[in-house]
């Protein structure tokens, strides 16, 4: 197993070396300049030249890349122009929020979806059936800002349990740090129940079709323990796909949300970089995205041995 | 004058539909059969003739929310149609158990033998999980895994098809069922590891004087291990009697052309192997009259037009046949 575990960090190294060739290059295409950003509306080319020359921009692009690489292996993703701090601590500083988030929206979005699912599958066929399908496609369809403001117009507006908006750490208590993030969490877990409840469903009536639910049924097992004891288990793993990837979406991409509930997310700083073309913010931050990505996708992996007997023998070998 | 002696299954008139989108299909239509305790009996038939459906009726093993049964299964004087599902969950795997035919498929590949086997134990018979446990590793050993202690351990992956069938036997006999469904139990293994699961049925079918439905295609199982003997044919029965009659006169053509196309060791080479010519029809195209008429050597008018009945031509021999006598006085070839 640890070897398996290596042999997938190693296989980071090329998917890195690609992000970072590939977003180095889109940023530096994409037109905009930091520097007259920097200098403002009124600056003279020259003062724009110089401070280009500064910032080392003036370099040509192979050059600042293999600068910015050596610096990147020697942990040091460099400061970023605005924000007045190193890449590193804005990316951490930002990191947090978004996983507390992340975390509440997918245990918000799990616990409904495999409710759901297990019903809808349980009642194939049936008007309930139809409803949680229904529902489902409601909530894949729905845009994320349009749920949030509903959530705040009615919690926050109206029945003024819910703050509307802002963030509080978690070093503030539990219950203050949850208070902030309920909203938001519930916005986005609502989104990832509706497509894990679809991967749920389908992935039980797979497996109620075959053999062995045949005999555990002949073995005189209750319906509860077909479908929570026999069934669940072996369906669980397209369903811990889905979870992953969109737990990796969510680390990653709940820009929106973290906008319309103003959290200090990865989302928001990312934002942020790219309308002020905060070149070392956002090469590193996406860069350091892509890490935790893969690192998500690594323990899922981890987790089908868990799960699966025979995963669990195929990366032993 | 002795009271006669109630017998262990009783199927009346048994018929299994599943309604689907292409409308209600009747897989098994109008079945009745008979099996007293200690006796073996086999069903006979081409692939898709309704012997498993007929097996997964008497436990209700189908999918509820398309199938319909009708009819009556009189199981130790109880109408299991008429059963409640806890009275059913009390009956399965207690008093009947079944064997599938595909041991591949039919353990749940993420949960241990051991675990597996335990359940059964542990559900009808409110044992403890160590206790069940260790029942699980004395009936692994009774069905004869070496180091059951280990094997107990390990997933169904890890062991080998005829491996895999004792677990489903041991599982199967846990609880010593009065009556044992065995669905194509050895179709799925080695000719070599076929005669030993069979031979392990019959041995507890002996120490525990069990009832056994033996669903096969194999007339060889069928002459070496039944008692007696159904053949069916699109949801019907269409022949049945004792396996001693059914060798020695079988009176359907259907059943003639069954064991005529069964190769023999020493029969002449030079002549072709007989054959049924076509092919089972599907359930949305059920014949009018005799459903084997459009394939039968000796279908007349009569018979495409028709439905004969199962009805008695000699003792203890049933046949669904307008011409079984025409089949007696040998106008059909007999190879055997």
């Amino acid at each position: 197993m640890a070897g398996y575990i290596i042999r997938r960090l190693f296989s980071l190294i090329p998917v890195l070396a690609v992000v970072a060739i590939v977003v180095f290059l889109i940023i530096h295409i994409t037109p905009g300049d930091p520097a007259a950003m920097i200098l403002g509306e009124g600056a003279s080319p020259e003062q724009i030249e110089e401070l280009r020359h500064e910032m080392g921009l003036d370099q040509p692009i192979v050059t600042q890349f293999f600068l910015w690489l050596t610096n990147v292996f020697k942990g040091d993703f460099g400061d970023s122009y605005f924000l007045g701090k190193s890449v590193l601590q804005a990316f951490w500083e930002n990191l947090g929020p978004t996983v507390s988030l992340a975390i509440l929206a997918q245990i918000i979005g799990v616990t409904l979806a495999l409710v759901f699912g297990i019903i809808a599958a349980r009642y194939r066929g049936t008007r309930l059936d139809e409803l949680v399908m229904g529902g489902s496609l409601f909530g894949i369809s729905v845009p994320s800002f349009l749920l949030g403001s509903i959530l705040i117009l009615l919690f926050s507006v109206q029945l003024k349990i819910f703050p509307v908006s802002g963030y509080q750490p978690l070093s503030e208590g539990l219950g203050e740090h949850l208070k902030y993030l309920i909203l938001p969490g519930i916005t986005l877990g609502i989104m990832q129940a509706a497509l894990i409840t679809r991967m749920t469903r389908s992935s039980l009536l797979d497996v109620l079709s075959e053999n062995f639910i045949k005999t555990a049924k002949a073995k005189g097992l209750k319906e509860k323990s077909i479908l929570l004891g026999h069934a669940l288990r072996v369906a669980f793993l397209p369903i811990l796909t889905v979870i992953g990837e969109s737990f990796g979406g969510l680390v990653t991409g709940a820009a929106v949300t973290e906008a319309l509930f103003n959290i200090p997310g990865l989302g928001q700083l990312i934002i942020s970089g790219i309308s002020r073309r905060d070149y070392p913010l956002l090469q590193g931050s996406i860069l350091l995205i892509t890490v935790v990505y893969v690192l998500i996708n690594l323990i899922v992996d981890l987790l089908y041995a868990v799960i699966d007997p025979r995963v669990r023998n195929s990366y032993r070998s | 004058m002795e009271k006669e002696k109630q017998p262990l299954l009783k199927i009346n008139n048994l018929k299994t539909t599943f309604s689907t989108y292409k409308g209600e299909l009747s897989a098994v239509d109008g079945v009745s059969l008979e099996l007293n305790e200690g006796e073996i009996l086999g069903i006979v038939g081409e692939s898709g003739c309704g012997k498993s459906v007929t097996a997964e009726s008497i436990l209700q093993l189908l999918d509820e929310n398309t199938t319909t049964y009708d009819g009556e299964i009189i199981f130790n004087g109880k109408n299991l149609l008429k059963s409640s599902n806890r009275e059913l969950e009390e009956i399965r795997g207690n008093e009947i158990s079944m064997i599938f035919q595909d041991p591949m498929s039919s353990l749940n590949p993420v949960i241990t033998i051991g675990k597996q086997i335990a359940e059964s134990v542990r559900i009808h018979q409110k044992l403890s999980k160590k206790e069940s446990m260790k029942k699980a590793v004395e009936l692994l050993r009774l069905t004869g895994i070496p180091s059951p202690e280990q094997r107990v351990k390990e997933y169904p992956h890890e062991i080998s098809g005829g491996m895999r069938q004792r677990v489903m036997i041991a599982m199967a006999l846990s609880c010593q069922p009065k009556l044992l469904i065995a669905d194509e139990p050895t179709t799925a293994l080695d000719v070599t590891i076929q005669e030993q699961i069979l031979k392990l049925m019959l041995q507890f079918q002996k120490e525990l004087n069990m009832g056994i439905v033996l669903i096969t295609h194999d007339f060889g199982v069928v002459a070496n291990y039944c008692t007696k003997v159904a053949v069916m044919y699109l949801g019907q029965v269409i022949e049945e009697t004792d396996v001693k009659s059914l060798f020695s006169r079988p009176l359907h053509p259907y059943t003639v052309g069954l064991i005529n196309s069964v190769p023999q060791l020493d029969g002449d080479r030079s002549k072709e192997l007989a054959t049924i010519k076509g092919v089972v029809p599907s359930l949305t195209q059920i014949p009018k009259g005799c459903r084997f008429a459009p394939r039968c050597p000796l279908a007349t008018e009569k018979c495409l037009e028709e439905m004969p009945n199962l009805e008695s031509a000699k003792e203890n021999h049933q046949v669904r046949c307008w011409h079984y006598e025409k089949v007696l006085e040998g106008e059909l070839q007999y190879v055997n």
